[in-house]
């Protein structure tokens, strides 16, 4: 293989490990602070491209509002299931957290196969994103560029939020002991909605990248990707959003390049992430950045 | 114990001999909907009661049922494919040889479904319960997949993404009930002995537990085990009933499935995963209908393919989140509290 | 020989030091016991000893054992039972059961004979229920029996806790604070019975406690950390009027004429 198919594919795969990386920062968000891991969190993905498809091509608003009114109904969504959802199973045990999480997921998939139907939908790519460059003998589309560009400022602007502001202060208190935090006079309830609103919106956006990369839309389309994201999240450091984009990277780089180095294995290619998951698990659970925690007798 | 021993054994023996003759009978009169609904009830009772001896009573989420499911399909449907329905079935690859001339009958069949299953169960269990609650969920969901995957790929076994038709429909009424009274008889004795107590310490504090003496991996991986035993069962039974596998349906909505039921019924008690599987599985044909058009007087409300499973969200998610303990709860029937209830003799004490 | 010798046992959690140097040797049927400030390593030595905490020096050998680093099922199947500081019963389950749990590591029978209830299995549980009936009417629980152990008041709790570590017939049994939360009358029980199951089931006892007339009271030996480390060993009059023993209880009000 040339250096420019190689690199070629190292751009594929960025390409495609930026998408990864924003939805898993949602992920290692909602679980940092409720250790929670939200199996909703793949659906809400795919609701955000339903309402923005339904903007776009049904109610033929410009895309830049439809787009905008897509991340805003995401957020709304993901608030409101914490609210309904989660924050009444706060004092129960952790699985049964897990199982409403569960609930949720099912829940909007069906709901989606009810209101948008099971055939696939095509998503509208606007122009903007549609550019082709090349470079050095590599192409990619301005879509890419994008992605890139996207995942880069929001990661600087998650920096900024979470440990330069008063906020973020209280999301990491909370998230390091819920009791002293609500003990300290931290709003634990807002502070828990602002994360999933947050994690909601990056999924929102990722969500809308996604659908332009690859534009056929389901309502089953959710689960594989949040699968793979939630795995990229562990294997970067749960908790850690640093860690997601690591893990998103890898994970996305990974799985272009097995393909392109042995197309044999094609079919194969999806037990990449789940290998990759357990191989993380045993050598290191806490993931690449990851905190050691030590429990007490 | 004491009044309730003698009188419950015979009472349990009675009760047996009724269902015996009441299937016997069903299975030649009853009409082939209606038995399919009744076998279905009974294989997801077995899968329902093996989710509930790992979940409900040692405390592991596990999410690979699915996997262990599709295990003991295919054992059975490869065993029990005469070797012409199997080249028929296999031309777009060979099958591989000794496999393409076996054929077995039903009951060694099974047998080796759950054994093979087990085996499986025991590869996958030796990673995923090193994890806690969490992350043994997603570890199970993922091996599950790479199960998936695998039967998708494994071409001259499986017959890759073509899946398997033609399977002989020896699952009857007789058999997948009498499958469903074997397993929880062991899993009910099983959880009854010392081993059960270990389990249920195990699920209230594993570090108590082990303090006490007890080799936790062990024992979650003796539940595992066994569970994934039955558990095949219960997927052969699945496929000689359906006649056709499609790798697709061992997805990990199959094993939400089983977990909507327990859930329903009540974690941690096998009543309730009785009762879970009859109202989940009767009620999913029975709303059949409202997944179309209703006709309700002069007015016909149109229905959407899918508002069923709406409705079942919907359930499951009131459920967990207001009655989290189920159906039952935790709550076991016995002929005691019927005979109590029945006015037939005074409460004890 | 020696029931429990332990040898420069220490613990390190990252940077700081729980345990340091940490060696006792306690001969068979003696009572001793472990004293010192809150924070001061007593329940991180039980948690070495037992198998909960891996030790970062030092070793342990039960009976001529080694038994370091092993698991802490491992440990109490070689004859150390406990019972843990802040109370950790089987919470959904009765007293009996709870007691019948501690006899699980000695079953000779299957699971695949448990299952099906064959008439080997059949006897080991008659036993064992024979002998966790025993235990509870030695520590007076009979009539809670088929209770549900976190119903139970606090003092009882702990009761049913030593019936449990006791079912499974240790040679060496590690009391963590068993008067924590008792008036004076409830002690001087719990003293007396202390006393009786160390001559009744042959045991070997070493408590951590805080109430000075229990371990003044009862104990043939004691021994003081700080901080980690050790600072005395003796008889108990000697610990009384030991100046480093003093000058580390300055501060916090330990009643030593309770």
């Amino acid at each position: 293989m040339d250096l420019t198919l190689f690199l070629q594919h190292l751009a594929n795969g960025v390409s495609l490990g930026g998408l990864y990386a924003l939805i898993a920062i949602g992920y290692t968000m909602v679980y940092g602070i409720l250790r929670l891991i939200n199996f909703a969190h793949g659906d809400i993905v795919m609701m955000a491209s339903y309402f923005a498809f339904y903007g776009v091509a049904i109610f033929l608003i410009p895309w830049p509002i439809s787009f905008l009114i897509a991340i805003v109904l995401t957020i709304a969504l993901g608030v409101s299931i914490e609210r309904v959802a989660y924050r009444p199973l706060r004092d129960a045990p952790r699985i049964s957290l897990l199982i409403s999480a569960i609930g949720v997921s099912l829940l909007l998939e069906n709901v989606a196969v009810v209101l948008f139907g099971g055939r696939p939908k095509a998503f509208p790519r606007p122009p903007l994103f549609d550019q082709q460059w090349e470079i050095g003998g590599v192409k990619f589309s301005s879509l890419t560029l994008f992605i890139i560009i996207f995942s880069l400022v929001l990661l600087v602007a998650l920096f900024i939020l979470v440990y330069r502001t008063k906020t973020g202060r209280a999301m990491r208190a909370v998230a390091r002991d819920y009791d002293t935090a609500r003990l300290m006079g931290i709003d634990v309830n807002w502070v828990i909605a602002f994360t999933f609103g947050v994690g909601s919106g990056l999924a929102a956006i990722g969500a809308l990248m996604w659908a332009m990369k690859f534009p056929q839309i389901i309502p089953l389309m959710g689960i594989f990707p949040g699968l793979k994201c939630f795995i990229a999240a562990v294997v970067g450091g749960i908790g850690s959003v640093p860690g997601a984009m690591l893990g998103g990277l890898i994970l996305g780089v990974g799985e272009i390049l097995i393909v392109a180095f042995f197309p044999e294995m094609a079919n194969w290619k999806y037990l990449f992430a789940y290998s990759l998951l357990i191989i993380i698990l045993f050598i290191r659970p806490t993931g690449i950045m990851g905190k050691e925690i030590q429990e007490k007798a | 114990m004491g009044r309730t021993s003698i009188l419950g054994k015979v009472l349990t023996l009675l009760s047996l001999v009724v269902l015996f003759f009441a299937l016997w009978w069903a299975q030649d009169n009853l009409n082939p909907y209606v038995q399919r609904i009744m076998n279905l009830i009974a294989i997801n009772i077995i899968w329902a009661v093996t989710f509930n001896l790992v979940f409900g009573f040692t405390g592991q989420l596990s999410l690979g049922h699915a996997g262990l499911i599709a295990v003991g399909a295919y054992t059975t449907a490869i065993l029990t494919l005469s070797p012409d329905q199997k080249s028929q079935n296999f031309f777009l690859a060979p099958m591989m040889s000794p496999l393409d001339q076996m054929q077995w009958s039903f009951l060694p069949s099974l047998i080796m479904a759950g054994i093979l299953a087990a085996l499986i169960g025991f590869v996958i269990g030796i990673p995923s319960l090193q994890f806690r609650g969490d992350y043994m969920a997603i570890v199970t969901l993922g091996l599950a997949e790479i199960i998936r995957v695998i039967n998708m790929n494994l071409q001259t076994i499986t017959n890759g993404t073509l899946g398997l038709k033609g399977i002989p429909s020896y699952t009857t009424l007789l058999w997948s009930w009498g499958a469903a009274v074997v397993t929880i008889a062991f899993i009910k004795t099983f959880v009854a002995s010392s081993y059960g107590r270990a389990l249920k310490a195990i699920r209230d504090d594993e570090l108590a537990a082990s303090a006490m003496g007890i080799n936790v991996f062990r024992h979650k991986m003796l539940a595992f085990v066994i569970a994934s035993f039955f558990i095949g069962i219960g997927g052969g039974l699945y496929a000689n009933l359906l006649s056709t596998i499609d790798p697709n349906v061992f997805i990990f909505l199959l094993s939400y499935q089983v977990v909507t039921i327990v859930v329903l019924g009540g974690v941690g008690s096998i009543t309730g995963n009785v009762l879970g599987s009859v109202l989940y599985v009767s009620l999913f044909e029975l709303l059949r209908p409202i997944d179309g058009p209703l006709p309700i007087g002069p007015i016909t409300i149109p229905g959407q393919p899918g508002m069923r499973m709406v409705l079942f969200s919907i359930i499951f998610l009131v459920v967990i989140i207001f009655y989290r303990r189920g159906l039952m709860g935790a709550n076991e029937f016995s002929w005691d509290w019927l005979l109590t209830t029945l006015g037939v003799w005074r409460k004890k004490g | 020989m020696s029931i429990l010798k332990v040898e420069g046992l220490t613990k390190q959690f990252g940077g700081l030091v729980a345990l340091s140097d940490f060696s006792v040797e306690l001969e068979k049927g003696e009572l001793v016991g472990l004293i010192g400030p809150n924070g001061s390593g007593k329940t991180t030595a039980f948690n070495v000893i037992t198998g909960i905490y891996k030790p970062t020096a030092g070793r342990v050998q039960l009976d001529g054992v080694d038994i370091t680093g092993l698991r802490p099922d491992q440990i109490t199947l070689h004859g150390i039972a406990r019972t843990f500081q802040n109370i950790r019963l089987f919470t959904k389950m009765s007293v009996l059961d709870n007691v019948k749990v501690g006899h699980h590591l000695r079953l000779k029978s299957s699971f695949l004979s448990a299952g099906l209830g064959l008439p080997g299995y059949a006897r080991e549980e008659e036993a064992i229920h024979a002998k966790s009936i025993e235990l509870l009417k030695v520590t007076g629980l009979e009539d809670v029996a088929h209770e549900e152990a976190s119903s139970l008041p606090y003092g009882k709790q702990r009761r049913v806790e030593i019936a449990r570590a006791l079912a499974t017939n240790p040679k060496l049994l590690l009391l963590d604070e068993p008067a924590a939360g008792m008036n004076p009358e409830e002690t001087q029980s719990l003293m007396d019975f202390i006393l009786k199951i160390l001559k009744d089931f042959d045991l070997t006892i070493f408590l951590i406690e805080h109430q000075m007339r229990l371990v003044m009271g009862i104990c043939q030996r004691i021994l003081v950390l700080n901080y980690g480390v050790t600072i005395a060993q003796g008889l108990p009059e000697e610990i009384q009027s030991n100046q480093a023993v003093i000058e580390a209880y300055l501060g916090v009000s330990a009643n030593v004429n309770n």
